[in-house]
């Protein structure tokens, strides 16, 4: 459904305190209708960290801050420097999509976010910044190659992927139809989920260990075959595959160097 | 006969010894008194023991009964009905079996159609939920595969593409996902995807991916984990 949702942006002009503080705040506030189906919100933020957190409100409300602000002097007493405004942000919605957009120009900026706790996400950092998004109840999906991504109370379904960065995900409930995977090459990964959540588990740290304080049983291995003219080859699954609570949707944790733990919250 | 006479005979002396014992003890044996009926049971007795020696068995009372007329008869109706209720519980067995073949493959069909349009959704957890339900189904068509590969080459998400390489793994003796899976290599940016693929072509051990593999380590960009996989699986392959 594409349909256009009459919106009202409104960007508060940027509470620039220059010379009295060293942070370079804006704020913009997007009201969205008809918030009962819920929605959902992507961002891209080029440099920088994202905070988000999910409450029970009807706008969402995005502050932005420029994490390095230099104080500089205009080099005449009588003159203060007006400065400019550092990063652009605005907002588009097409039905039940809002999407936030950042130039920041190399700078990096650091994202604050309120929103209704029922909108899905599809957030990025690109560079120079960790993902936290705390209390929220509905589909995540991050992905921050240069930085820790941290889940809190989520009520929900993840696809979280990083390549420097560790994760660590803390699942106030699973949706049970959806599939959970978390994916990184250098950091550590960690799931933590209701002790009678129902799910299977595809797990993977190719150099490291797998933890946990969970009753989850590992399944008999298979092979996978590969046949290429005459010569057949069969190779063992080289993921460790196990359920719990009898299985459920599955859960893939991959980590190259880490540790993987899966721990009761 | 005497002793004597029978020594003369040429009998052993201990065997007539013996002979005369037995005849003594045989004689000093008390004797039994004869009845008047004795001899009319035993008659009774013996044409007992005679029709039972000549009973007929029930196996033979049947054979007799059906090589006679009405035997014959009721022979081959027995025969017919037995062959008409085997006949009907075979073709109702096939029958059950056809609509059950025919269910299964309506199922597949409905799955792979569910896959497909799960795969072109905008959540990228529908689209790992697709491509995690392929290795679920019972006949994968080109239509699925060539899907697969699309999304492992231009899906915009890491992780929806490293798990449509998990699934095409299992098809890996096609020749079109092979090819498919080598073609890749020079397409990846992610370096979670990358070492992967660096560690199913050391499995495959496919000479074809050496020129793939020599592309991408000319890049200077290239993860420092992944250089040196590929460098391990190229060593591996020449």
């Amino acid at each position: 459904m594409r349909k256009f949702l009459t919106a009202v942006l409104f960007l508060f002009l940027p509470l620039v305190l220059a010379g009295q503080t060293s942070a370079v705040e804006e704020v913009l506030v997007i009201e969205v209708p008809n918030l009962s189906t819920g929605g959902n919100f992507c961002f891209e933020n080029p440099k920088g960290s994202v905070m988000i957190t999910g409450y029970n409100g009807e706008v969402i409300l995005v502050t932005a801050k420029l994490r390095y602000s230099k104080i500089e002097s205009s080099g005449d007493d009588k003159l203060r420097k007006l400065h400019q405004y550092p990063f652009e942000m605005s907002a588009e919605i097409r039905g039940d999509k809002v999407v936030l957009l950042c130039k920041s120009n190399g700078k990096t900026v650091d994202f604050d976010i309120k929103l209704p706790q029922n909108f899905s996400l599809s957030i990025k950092s690109k560079d120079n910044g960790e993902v936290k998004i705390v209390k929220v109840n509905a589909d995540i999906d991050v992905e921050n190659p240069h930085g820790d991504i941290i889940l809190l109370g989520i009520i929900g379904s993840a696809n979280l992927s990083s390549v420097e960065g560790s994760i660590y995900a803390d699942f106030k409930e699973i949706d049970s139809t959806k599939p959970i995977m978390i994916s990184t090459l250098e950091g550590d990964l960690s799931l933590g989920i209701p002790e009678e959540s129902k799910l299977s588990f595809k797990l993977k740290s190719t150099e490291k260990e797998i933890l946990t304080d969970l009753n989850i049983v590992r399944l008999n291995r298979g092979s996978i075959i590969n046949q290429k003219e005459d010569k057949k080859v069969f190779v063992m699954d080289d993921w460790t595959k196990g359920t719990l609570n009898g299985g459920g949707a599955l859960c893939t944790m991959n980590t190259y160097y880490g540790n993987i733990t899966i721990k009761k919250r | 006969m005497k002793k004597a006479e029978l020594l003369k005979e040429g009998f052993c002396e201990d065997e007539i010894d013996d002979l005369i014992t037995l005849d003594n003890q045989l004689s000093s044996l008390p004797k039994g008194k004869v009845t008047p009926g004795m001899n009319s049971k035993f008659y009774l007795w013996l044409e007992k023991e005679k029709s039972l020696q000549t009973k007929p068995s029930i196996l033979s009372v049947w054979m007799k009964w059906i090589q006679g007329p009405v035997g014959r008869v009721a022979a081959g109706i027995a025969l017919f009905v037995a062959g008409w209720l085997g006949s009907t519980m075979i073709s109702s067995s096939n029958d059950r079996d056809i609509r059950f073949g025919v269910l299964t493959s309506e199922v597949n069909e409905l799955k792979q159609s569910l896959v497909l349009t799960k795969m072109q959704q905008s959540s990228s957890m529908d689209r790992i939920q697709a491509v995690n339900m392929v290795n679920e189904l019972n006949d994968v068509d080109d239509a699925i595969i060539q899907s697969m590969l699309m999304v492992l080459i231009s899906d915009q998400n890491d992780n929806v593409r490293l798990a449509s390489l998990e699934s095409l793994l299992h098809y890996a003796d096609s020749p079109i996902v092979r090819e498919g899976l080598i073609r890749s290599i020079c397409l990846q940016s992610s370096p979670l995807v990358q070492l992967r693929l660096a560690e199913v072509m050391m499995n495959l051990q496919d000479p074809d991916a050496i020129p793939e593999i020599e592309k991408v380590l000319q890049s200077r960009d290239l993860n420092y984990t992944v250089r040196t996989k590929y460098n391990e699986t190229l060593k591996s392959l020449t």
